[in-house]
C-alpha cells in the first residue's frame, strides 16, 4: 500500500468515526442551523421596532402622534392604559420604548409652553435608537406646522391659532425632509440578507467549538491505546499523526462548507469574492483542525474535556465577536478581542461578505489564523509523533 | 431513607472531586455571565463619532455644522468637535474626506449637507440630506441616519416657521430667520419613565447560562448508572440490601443539591462581582430549586429513553439546545419575535426565565411569580415521574 494511501486510512478512519457519532453530527450541523435560524430572525436585518403609547389626552393632536406613529414604516404599535403597565413592559423588553401623552397635550398647543411628552427605553436595548429616530420623525411630522402657527403669533400675526395652523399646514406642502443614504465602500448594505452576520459569526463559533471539542475524541483513541496498537501496522507515526491531522481538518472543512451552502441557499448569504471566501473557509478549518488536535493530544480525561472544551469554546467565540456584534464591543473588550481567533476571522468575514473585499484586503487575518492554525497542528502533531514512537 | 442520604452523600462527594462537574455547574455559567455583562454592559457607554461635512457651503449649513459641533458655540465658533450624550461630531472637509472617514472607520456614519441644501429650505422645497454608512456598522449607519433626519426636522421648520410668519405679519423672511431657531418646541420630549429596576446581561445570563449547563449536570445521575451498569458495577451495588429506587433516589438527590448550590453560587457571584440584581432572594431561591426540580425532571425522562450513556449523553445535548433556543436562554424570552415568545412557554426554562426576570425587573414576591413555580414543579414532577418509571425498567432491572 502506498504511504498516501496509508495515511488517508487514518483519514478515513477519523471521517467513519464521525459519520456514525450522532451527538458530534447535531453539534456540526443541526446546531449551528437552528442558532441561526434564531438569533438571525431575532436580530438580524430591519426590525419591526415595537413601541408603547399611553395616550392620557384622547384630543386630536395626542391621536395625531398616535396615528402618525402608527403609519411609520416598521413600527408595531401597542396602546397601554397606564404608565405603570408601559413602563413594565419596557423593563421586560417587551417593547422597545414607550411614550407618555400627557392629558393636557391637547391644551397646550398653541401656547407658551410645549407639551411634555414622556420617552421611556432602557439604554442597553440597540432598538430604542430606532424607536426614538422614529418617535422624533412622528413629533416634527405633527409639530411642525404648530411651531409654525405659534411662531407667527408671537412674530405679531393677529390671526387665531386655529387660522394660523391652517395656514400653516397649506403652506407646508411638499416642505419637510427626506434622509437619503449611501453606502460607502464597495459594499452594499440593501443587497446583504438579513443573515449576513449572523451565519459568518455561527461559521466562526460552530466551527472552534466542534474543532475543539472532537479532540476529546482524540483522547479516547489515546488512551484506548488504538493509535499505539496501530503502529504496528507497516505505517510510520508521521504518516499516522498526518493521518490524524487530515481527518481532523476534514470535518473542520465539512462543516464550514455545509454552513456555506445552507447560509447561501436556505438564508440567502452571498459570501462575496470566492478566492478570499475559500481562503477563509481554508484557514479557519485549520485553526478549529489545530486546536482540536492540541486538546487531543494534551488531555487526559476525555469526560473533562468534553464538559469543559464546549464552554472554553463559547467564551472565546463570544470574545471574538460571534455573538455580540464587534461594532458595540467597549474599546477595552475589542483590544481584548484581539488574542483569539474568532476576532480575526469575523473581522475578515465582515470585509469579505460586507464590503465585497478580496483576498488582498483580508491578508492579515489571513496570516494570523494561518499562523495560529499551522502551530497547532505543527504541535499536536509532534507531541502525537512522539507519543507513538514512544510507544 | 438513610440509604438515600448515604447514596446521596457519596455521589455528591465524588461530583465535588470530579472537577468537571463544578466546571459545569458553576465555572461556566459564571464565566459566560461575566463575558456577556463585560459586553453588553460596557456597550451601553459606547460612544459613537458622526463625520459631518458641509458641501453647500451656505450660511444655513454653516449654521447647522455650528450647531452640530459645539451647541454651545452655535452662533459661529467651530470648536471642532462636540458631545451629545453618546454622539460625537467631526467635521470634515468635504465629501470625499468623509466618504474616506467612513469607510476606514475613523468615523461610525456619516452625515452630509448636499449642494443646493441652503436654497431650498430659504424656498420650503422638501430638504434632502445624505446619511453615509458602512454595511459593516449598521448601528453607525442608524444612528448617523438619525442625525441626519433630526438637522432635515429641524431645518424644515425653521423654514416653515419663517415662511408662514413672514406671510401672516408680511415682515420679511430675513427678520425672522434668528428668532425662528428659538421658537417654541410644540413637544419637548422627556426621557422619563421608570426603568431603575430592569435586567442586566449578567443576571438574565447568569440564570440563563445556569439553566443551560443545569441540564447538562443534572443529567449525570441517570447517566451514572447507565455507566455503571454498562462497566458492571451496579450489579455489584444492587447485591447490596439497597432498593434500586433508593440507590436512583440517592443519585439524583446528590446531583441536585449540587446543580442547586451551584446556581446559587452563580447568584452571589455576578452579584458580588458584576453588580447583577436578581431580585428578593425568597423569591429566587425558590425559583432555583423549581428549575433544578424541573430539569431534573425532564432530564430523567430523557435519559430514560436512552439504551446507552452515550445516546443518553446525545440525547441531553440535542434536548438541551433545542429547549434552550426555544425558551430564549440566548436570545431572552422577550428580545424573541412573537412565535419564539409563545413557543418558550412550551419549556421549562422559558417558565423559569420568566420567573426570573419578573423577580429581578419587578421585585416580585413568592406568590407573584406562582404561575411560573406551579409550572416547573408539575412538568418536573410528570417528566420525573415518567423518567423514574423508564430509568428504572432500562437500567436498574433491566
Amino acid at each position: 500500500m502506498s504511504r498516501v494511501r496509508l495515511t488517508l486510512a487514518f483519514t478515513a478512519v477519523v471521517l467513519r468515526r464521525l459519520a456514525h457519532d450522532r451527538s458530534a453530527l447535531f453539534f456540526m450541523l443541526v446546531l449551528p442551523v437552528g442558532v441561526i435560524v434564531i438569533v438571525g430572525s431575532t436580530f438580524g436585518g430591519t426590525q419591526r421596532v415595537n413601541i408603547g403609547v399611553v395616550d392620557r389626552g384622547g384630543g386630536p393632536v395626542s391621536r395625531a402622534v398616535v396615528a402618525e406613529l402608527d403609519r411609520s414604516d416598521g413600527v408595531k404599535l401597542r396602546t397601554y392604559d397606564d404608565a405603570e403597565e408601559l413602563d413594565a413592559a419596557v423593563r421586560r423588553r417587551g417593547i422597545d420604548a414607550g411614550l407618555v401623552l400627557p392629558a393636557d397635550l391637547d391644551a397646550r398647543i398653541g401656547g407658551a409652553e410645549p407639551s411634555t411628552i414622556t420617552f421611556t427605553a432602557l439604554p442597553d436595548n440597540a432598538a430604542s435608537a430606532t424607536a426614538r429616530t422614529v418617535v422624533d420623525g412622528a413629533l416634527a411630522a405633527v409639530g411642525t406646522p404648530i411651531e409654525a402657527a405659534t411662531f407667527a403669533r408671537s412674530a405679531g400675526a393677529g390671526d387665531s391659532f386655529d387660522q394660523a395652523l391652517t395656514v400653516a399646514r397649506r403652506m407646508e406642502g411638499a416642505s419637510g425632509a427626506t434622509v437619503e443614504e449611501i453606502d460607502v465602500g464597495p459594499g452594499r448594505a440593501e443587497a446583504v440578507s438579513s443573515f449576513a452576520l449572523t451565519v459568518p459569526q455561527n461559521l466562526v463559533l460552530f466551527v472552534f467549538i466542534t474543532g475543539l471539542a472532537s479532540g476529546s475524541a482524540l483522547i479516547r483513541l489515546r488512551n484506548l491505546g488504538v493509535l499505539r496498537r496501530s503502529m504496528a501496522m507497516p505505517v510510520s507515526a508521521r504518516q499516522a499523526a498526518l493521518g490524524v491531522g487530515l481527518g481532523w481538518f476534514a470535518t473542520s472543512l465539512l462543516q464550514s462548507l455545509i454552513i456555506v451552502v445552507i447560509g447561501a441557499v436556505v438564508f440567502g448569504v452571498d459570501w462575496g469574492d470566492p478566492l478570499a471566501a475559500t481562503a477563509l473557509i481554508l484557514v479557519y478549518a485549520l485553526v478549529g483542525a489545530g486546536a482540536g488536535l492540541v486538546i487531543g493530544v494534551v488531555g487526559r480525561d476525555e469526560d473533562r474535556t468534553g464538559a469543559i472544551t464546549p464552554i472554553v469554546g463559547i467564551v472565546l467565540g463570544a470574545l471574538g465577536g460571534c455573538m455580540v456584534p464587534l461594532e458595540i464591543f467597549p474599546d477595552t473588550m475589542t483590544t481584548v478581542a484581539h488574542v483569539v481567533p474568532q476576532y480575526w476571522a469575523m473581522v475578515a468575514w465582515q470585509k469579505v461578505v460586507f464590503d465585497g473585499a478580496g483576498i488582498g484586503s483580508i491578508l492579515p487575518s489571513l496570516a494570523i489564523l494561518g499562523g495560529l492554525g499551522a502551530v497547532g497542528v505543527v504541535v499536536a502533531g509532534a507531541r502525537l509523533r512522539r507519543d507513538l514512537v514512544g510507544a | 431513607m438513610v440509604a438515600v442520604l448515604v447514596v446521596a452523600v457519596t455521589d455528591l462527594v465524588r461530583r465535588i472531586r470530579n472537577r468537571s462537574a463544578l466546571i459545569v455547574a458553576i465555572g461556566a455559567p459564571v464565566a459566560m455571565a461575566g463575558v456577556f455583562g463585560l459586553l453588553l454592559d460596557g456597550a451601553t457607554s459606547t460612544h459613537f463619532t458622526v463625520g459631518v461635512a458641509d458641501a453647500d457651503r451656505s450660511a444655513v449649513s454653516r449654521q447647522v455644522v455650528d450647531t452640530l459641533v459645539d451647541p454651545a458655540a452655535a452662533s459661529g465658533e467651530n470648536a471642532g468637535s462636540g458631545t451629545a450624550d453618546r454622539v460625537r461630531f467631526r467635521t470634515f472637509a468635504g465629501e470625499a474626506t468623509l466618504r474616506r472617514a467612513v469607510d476606514e472607520g475613523d468615523v461610525d456614519g456619516g452625515v452630509l449637507l448636499p449642494e443646493g441644501f441652503g436654497a431650498d429650505a430659504a424656498a420650503g422645497k422638501r430638504l434632502t440630506v445624505v446619511s453615509l454608512r458602512d454595511p459593516r456598522r449598521a448601528i453607525g449607519g442608524e444612528v448617523a441616519a438619525a442625525v441626519a433626519a433630526s438637522i432635515g426636522h429641524e431645518v424644515a421648520g425653521v423654514g416653515l416657521s419663517v415662511r408662514v410668519a413672514s406671510r401672516l405679519t408680511d415682515r420679511p423672511p430675513g427678520e425672522l430667520v434668528d428668532a425662528a431657531g428659538d421658537r417654541t418646541p410644540a413637544f419637548r420630549l422627556h426621557e422619563g419613565g421608570d426603568t431603575s429596576r430592569s435586567i442586566d446581561a449578567s443576571a438574565f445570563f447568569g440564570a440563563s447560562m445556569a439553566i443551560v449547563f443545569l441540564f447538562f449536570g443534572v443529567a449525570y445521575a441517570p447517566r451514572s448508572l447507565m455507566k455503571e451498569k454498562e462497566d458492571g458495577t451496579l450489579a455489584r451495588v444492587l447485591a447490596s440490601p439497597i432498593a434500586p429506587g433508593s440507590l436512583l433516589a440517592g443519585k439524583v438527590l446528590g446531583v441536585a443539591v449540587l446543580s442547586a448550590a451551584g446556581f446559587v453560587v452563580v447568584w452571589w457571584v455576578t452579584t458580588a462581582a458584576f453588580g447583577a440584581a436578581w431580585g428578593p432572594p425568597v423569591t429566587v431561591l425558590l425559583l432555583i430549586v423549581a428549575t433544578v426540580l424541573s430539569i431534573s425532571g425532564v432530564s430523567a425522562f430523557v435519559c430514560g429513553l436512552a439504551r446507552t450513556n452515550e445516546q443518553a449523553d446525545t440525547y441531553t445535548s440535542a434536548v438541551t439546545f433545542v429547549l434552550a433556543l426555544l425558551g430564549g436562554n440566548f436570545v431572552g424570552p422577550a428580545s424573541a419575535p412573537p412565535l419564539l415568545q409563545r413557543l418558550s412557554l412550551l419549556t421549562p426554562n422559558g417558565w423559569a426565565l420568566r420567573g426570573f426576570t419578573a423577580a429581578a425587573v419587578d421585585g416580585a414576591a413568592p406568590h407573584e411569580v406562582l404561575g411560573a413555580l406551579a409550572v416547573l414543579l408539575v412538568v418536573g414532577a410528570a417528566f420525573g415521574a415518567a423518567g423514574w418509571v423508564l430509568v428504572g425498567r432500562r437500567v436498574v432491572r433491566g
